[in-house]
C-alpha cells in the first residue's frame, strides 16, 4: 500500500485517534500492512523505527499522483537525521539540536545545577556551535553558565533584554570568559546551524517589562518537518507573532512557558497546527505547571502531548520527510479524575479504602545547604502533597509542589535545605488522595 | 534584614526570589513582597528556615547592579571581550 494522505499520514501507537502519534510518513511512501482492525491498518516501513497504526483512508493500493495542492518546493535536505532533544532538566527548559552534519545547538540550559552538562557529555557533545538564551530567567539561563564553562561555544544568541539578577550577571561573565561571539536576534533574523536555518519569529522589538513575553521564538524547518520553539512567550507575544504573517505552522511545538495556563492561546494553536506538543517542567513544581486547561487545549487541537515531567527526556528524530518521537519514559494513562463519593443513603459493604503511604527513601540526616529527596509509594495516580515544617513555618523552597503518583504509585520530591535552616529534627507531612479518600503521613527528618 | 535577594521572576501569584550569594530559590506569595516589586528588584530580606519573614526594597543595590550589568552587556555588544 502507498500513503495517499495529502502531505503526511500520522502514525499512532494504537488503532485509535486518541492513541499517541509516534511518527508521520509522507505521501507516496510504500508501506506494508501487517494487521487490520476496523478502519485502521498496522503498518511498517523503512521510515519507521517500529510498527504503528495508520487510518485506512490515508492509504491506497496504487502510487498516488502528484499532490493535489500546490506544494512549496521543499528545502534541500542534507542526508542524515536531525535530532531534537527536549532534555529533562526538572523545572526549566533545555533543548539540544544535532544537525545532520553533526553540528550542535542548545536552546536554554535549564536552571542552575540541573544536569545539562552531564546530559550533553552523555550525548557525545564536545563543542556547541550555537547557544540560544530565549530570555534571561534563571530556569532558562542558569544551566547555560555551566555549559559555557564546560564546552567551547562559538556563538551565544539572546533577545538582548537585560535582567539584574546575579544569575544573569554570571551568564554575561561566562560569555565574556568563553570569548564567544555575542549576538542579539529579533523578528526576521535567521540563525544558521550548518545546513539548518532557524527563523526568528519574535520579539519584533524587545520592549516592555514582561521578560517572558519577549522570549526568542524560533522556527526550524528540516525538509518537510517543522519545529517551533517558543520559550516562555505569553498571549500578547503570540498575538504579535500571528500579526506578523510569518509562517508559524509546525509539526512539533515546544509548548510555551512550561504548559502554564496562558501558554497556548487557541488562536495560536489553530495556526501552528501541531501534531506533537512537548512541554518542559519538573514534577512537583511549585507553579501548577502544566495547567490542565492547556493540556486539554493541546489535545483538542489534535496534538499528541508529551512532557518532560512525566516522559523524561524526549527525542524527536527527523529525516526531512518524516519524524519519530522517543520518550525516556512512557507516560501513564491519566489517572481518572477524583470524583467526590456521594454519600449513599444505604451503607454499602465495600467502602473505598484510603491509600497507604510507604517511604521508599529519604535523605536524613542531611546537612543544611544540601539537596534533599523524598520518595514515597502510594496508590498509582494518587494526588500527593508535601509540606516541610521548620521552626519558622512551612518551607518555601522550590520543588515542594503537589504531584500525581506515577503508574507504579511512586512520587518523588527534590528540594534544597537552605543554608539558613536551623539544625534539628523537622516534620514532613505527606498526603495522598484517591477517589475522595485521603491519607496523611508524618515523617521526621534531621537537619545537621 | 541582613541578607540580599533578587526577584528572578513572577509565576502567577508567586514570586521566585534568589537569596544570598548561594542564589537559593524561594517561591513566595507575591503579597509577601513590598508593593510595587518588579522582576529584577533587589531586596533586603530576613529568611529563616527557608521561610521569608520580611522584605524591603534595596534601591541602592538595584541601581548599582543595573549599572554594573549594563556595562558588562555593553562590552559584549561591542565585542570587546573578544579583542585582546
Amino acid at each position: 500500500m502507498f500513503v495517499s494522505a495529502e502531505i503526511t499520514a500520522r502514525v499512532r501507537s494504537g488503532p485509535s485517534e486518541s492513541a499517541p502519534v509516534i511518527g508521520a510518513i509522507p505521501r507516496g511512501t510504500l508501506v506494508q500492512v501487517i494487521e487490520r482492525q476496523g478502519d485502521w491498518c498496522k503498518v511498517t516501513c523503512s521510515l519507521l523505527a517500529s510498527e504503528g497504526w495508520v487510518h485506512g483512508t490515508l492509504l491506497a493500493e496504487s502510487m498516488p499522483a502528484a499532490p493535489p495542492t500546490q506544494m512549496p518546493a521543499p528545502a534541500p535536505v542534507i542526508a542524515g537525521n536531525l535530532e531534537v532533544h527536549f532534555v529533562d532538566v526538572g523545572q526549566g527548559d533545555s533543548i539540544l539540536i544535532k544537525s545532520p552534519e553533526g553540528k550542535t545547538a542548545l536552546i536554554d540550559g535549564g536552571d542552575t545545577d540541573t544536569g545539562i552538562v552531564s546530559y550533553l557529555r552523555s550525548q557525545g557533545v564536545q563543542a556547541l556551535t550555537l547557544v540560544v538564551a530565549t530570555h534571561p530567567h534563571a530556569d532558562h539561563i542558569g544551566g547555560l553558565v555551566e555549559v559555557l564553562r564546560a564546552f567551547p561555544v562559538d556563538e551565544v544568541v539572546t533577545n538582548g533584554v537585560m535582567h539584574t539578577t546575579s544569575t544573569y550577571e554570571r551568564f554575561l561573565d561566562a560569555i565574556a570568559d568563553a570569548r564567544a561571539i555575542y549576538t542579539e536576534a529579533k523578528q526576521g533574523d535567521v540563525l544558521q546551524l550548518g545546513s539548518l536555518s532557524f527563523h526568528v519569529l519574535h520579539p519584533q522589538d524587545p520592549a516592555g517589562s514582561d521578560l517572558n513575553d519577549q522570549s526568542l521564538v524560533l522556527r526550524l524547518v528540516h525538509g518537510q518537518v517543522a519545529f517551533l520553539f517558543t520559550g516562555d512567550v505569553q498571549p500578547e507575544g503570540q498575538a504579535s507573532i500571528l500579526g506578523s504573517n510569518l509562517e508559524v505552522g509546525a509539526d512539533i511545538l515546544k509548548v510555551a512557558h512550561h504548559g502554564s495556563r496562558t501558554s497556548s492561546q487557541s488562536s495560536f494553536l489553530s495556526e501552528v497546527e501541531p501534531e506533537v506538543a512537548i512541554y518542559s517542567c519538573g514534577l512537583g513544581n511549585s507553579y501548577g505547571h502544566p495547567h490542565p486547561e492547556t493540556i486539554a487545549a493541546l489535545e483538542r487541537a489534535g496534538a499528541a502531548v508529551y512532557g518532560t515531567d512525566v516522559n523524561g527526556t524526549i527525542v524527536v528524530t527527523s529525516n526531512g520527510s518524516s519524524y519519530r518521537v522517543a520518550a525516556a519514559k512512557q507516560s501513564q494513562a491519566k489517572a481518572s479524575p477524583v470524583v467526590p463519593v456521594a454519600p449513599s443513603p444505604v451503607p454499602t459493604t465495600a467502602k473505598p479504602t484510603a491509600p497507604t503511604i510507604e517511604v521508599l527513601s529519604l535523605t536524613s540526616p542531611i546537612d543544611h545547604g544540601a539537596n534533599a529527596t523524598l520518595s514515597i509509594k502510594t496508590a498509582p495516580g494518587a494526588a500527593c502533597t508535601i509540606t516541610v515544617y521548620y521552626k519558622s513555618g512551612a518551607s518555601e523552597a522550590a520543588g515542594l509542589g503537589p504531584q500525581n503518583a506515577d503508574g507504579s504509585g511512586v512520587a518523588t520530591w527534590r528540594w534544597k535545605v537552605g543554608t539558613r535552616t536551623t539544625p534539628g529534627t523537622w516534620r514532613i507531612v505527606v498526603t495522598a488522595t484517591i477517589a475522595g479518600q485521603r491519607t496523611t503521613r508524618n515523617i521526621d527528618f534531621e537537619v545537621r | 534584614m541582613n541578607t540580599k535577594a533578587v526577584v528572578d521572576r513572577f509565576e502567577g501569584q508567586k514570586a521566585v526570589i534568589l537569596v544570598g550569594d548561594e542564589e537559593e530559590q524561594l517561591v513566595v506569595d507575591r503579597k509577601k513582597l513590598p508593593v510595587g516589586t518588579k522582576e529584577g528588584h533587589w531586596l533586603r530580606v530576613e529568611v529563616r528556615d527557608d521561610v521569608l519573614i520580611a522584605a524591603e526594597f534595596d534601591e541602592a543595590e538595584t541601581a548599582r547592579t543595573k549599572e554594573r550589568i549594563a556595562a558588562k552587556l555593553s562590552r559584549l555588544r561591542k565585542g570587546e571581550h573578544r579583542s585582546c
